[in-house]
């Protein structure tokens, strides 16, 4: 069984390093790539500085990009599982092995690291926002729950991999994941504890918020509905 | 507004949502750029479907007559369309010009690498360029 994860990084370089050295110490048996997506800070000389494994983008491609670069690279080198790990240290690698077991368990095609899996949502805007695509989720799958819909910490199989390297549509994002629990893909979530951000500052700010939800409701409320089915 | 305006509306708005939808299953189109055309087409249907909002908004702009009106939302959202389109082309090909200086200086500089490397082996063992230009016949079968 061969694994691979995938750490997307923009603008990190304050973090990569405790991130990655804490895989290399402790989880040797996993391979990893860093996949930097033209980063304006000194992420890339602290990368080569530590010969870290790195698939240096030249440009800044955003979040979906980078995933699809990372399971190409993945799919290149036949990996049959990715793990999506956040660079900026909120993900704690000791969950891996008990999402692996999940997927071991259940056959199924996505496993994520879920916050809300048996614990309760806070009420703050952000989980507002989540628990509003949550319903979205629920209403168009006909009653499928899934609580953390926008856990960076996300486990693929083979088959996930070379549709999300390899397709126009898919972005690591809840919309992505409303479509494939319609085109029958089984998804399960494994409750895990995330940790603030250290350092660094997160993307979301009000005006990415508000367009963020608007792009995951138009895109789960009516575009998934004319998107080409490819059923499992 | 006359019934022939109104149901002209109608169809075009409903062509631009049938096109756009089509090309999101033919994976033409990102979605989050479908948005706006369906945004459009959702406004062109309300003028049409609802006048007595097209007739409030003529009085109150000023404006001659309710046709009017809608040629100056519709202009109003293309023009809205092709300003943000002129941005992103500029920042596209910035990002081109980036890209193509990174992929020729990482070519350069992995070239240089090589180069370098096979000179220090030549000097190291002069005796055994053959194991070099063996490898270099290698990497131009691979290349």
């Amino acid at each position: 069984m061969k694994l691979l994860i995938l750490i997307p990084a923009y603008n990190e370089a304050e973090n990569i390093e405790r991130v990655v050295n804490n895989l290399i110490e402790n989880y040797p048996q996993y391979d990893y790539v860093i996949i930097n997506d033209g980063s304006t800070d000194a992420t890339r000389k602290v990368c080569a500085r530590n010969k870290y494994n790195l698939l240096d983008l030249p440009v800044n491609v955003g979040l979906s990009g980078a995933i699809k670069s990372g399971m190409r690279y993945a799919n290149y080198y036949g990996y049959d599982y990715v793990l999506q790990l956040d660079g900026d240290g909120q993900h704690d690698p000791k969950y891996i092995q008990s999402m692996i077991d999940k997927m071991m368990e259940t056959d199924c095609d996505i496993v994520i690291g879920s916050r809300f899996k048996t614990e309760r949502k806070p009420v703050t805007s952000r989980m507002i926002g989540s628990q509003i695509l949550t319903m979205a989720i629920w209403m168009t799958t006909k009653g499928k729950y899934i609580g953390d819909v926008t856990s960076g910490m996300r486990l693929f199989n083979k088959k996930m991999i070379k549709r999300f390297g390899y397709d126009m549509h898919y972005s690591p994002e809840p919309d992505t994941l409303a479509y494939l629990l319609n085109c029958g893909v089984k998804i399960e979530e494994v409750q895990v504890t995330m940790y603030e951000r250290v350092a660094g500052v997160s993307y979301l700010n009000f005006k990415n918020s508000a367009w963020y939800m608007l792009k995951m409701l138009f895109s789960i409320l009516i575009f998934q509905w004319f998107r080409q089915r490819i059923k499992e | 507004m006359s019934i022939t305006l109104r149901v002209l509306l109608l169809a075009a708005a409903l062509v631009t949502a049938a096109w756009i939808l089509r090309k999101i299953s033919k994976l033409k189109v990102k979605m989050e750029d479908a948005i706006f055309w369906i945004v459009f087409a959702g406004i062109l249907c309300i003028l049409a479907i609802f006048p007595e909002i097209c007739y409030w908004m003529t009085s109150v702009l000023g404006v001659m007559s309710p046709a009017n009106l809608i040629f100056l939302v519709i202009i109003f959202l293309l023009v809205e369309k092709v300003f943000t389109l002129s941005i992103i082309v500029s920042q596209l090909e910035d990002k081109l010009q980036v890209l193509s200086a990174e992929l020729a200086l990482r070519n350069h500089s992995a070239e240089k690498r090589l180069k370098e490397t096979e000179e220090t082996q030549r000097k190291e063992a002069p005796g055994e360029n053959e194991d070099v230009s063996k490898r270099e016949e290698n990497e131009a079968a691979k290349g």
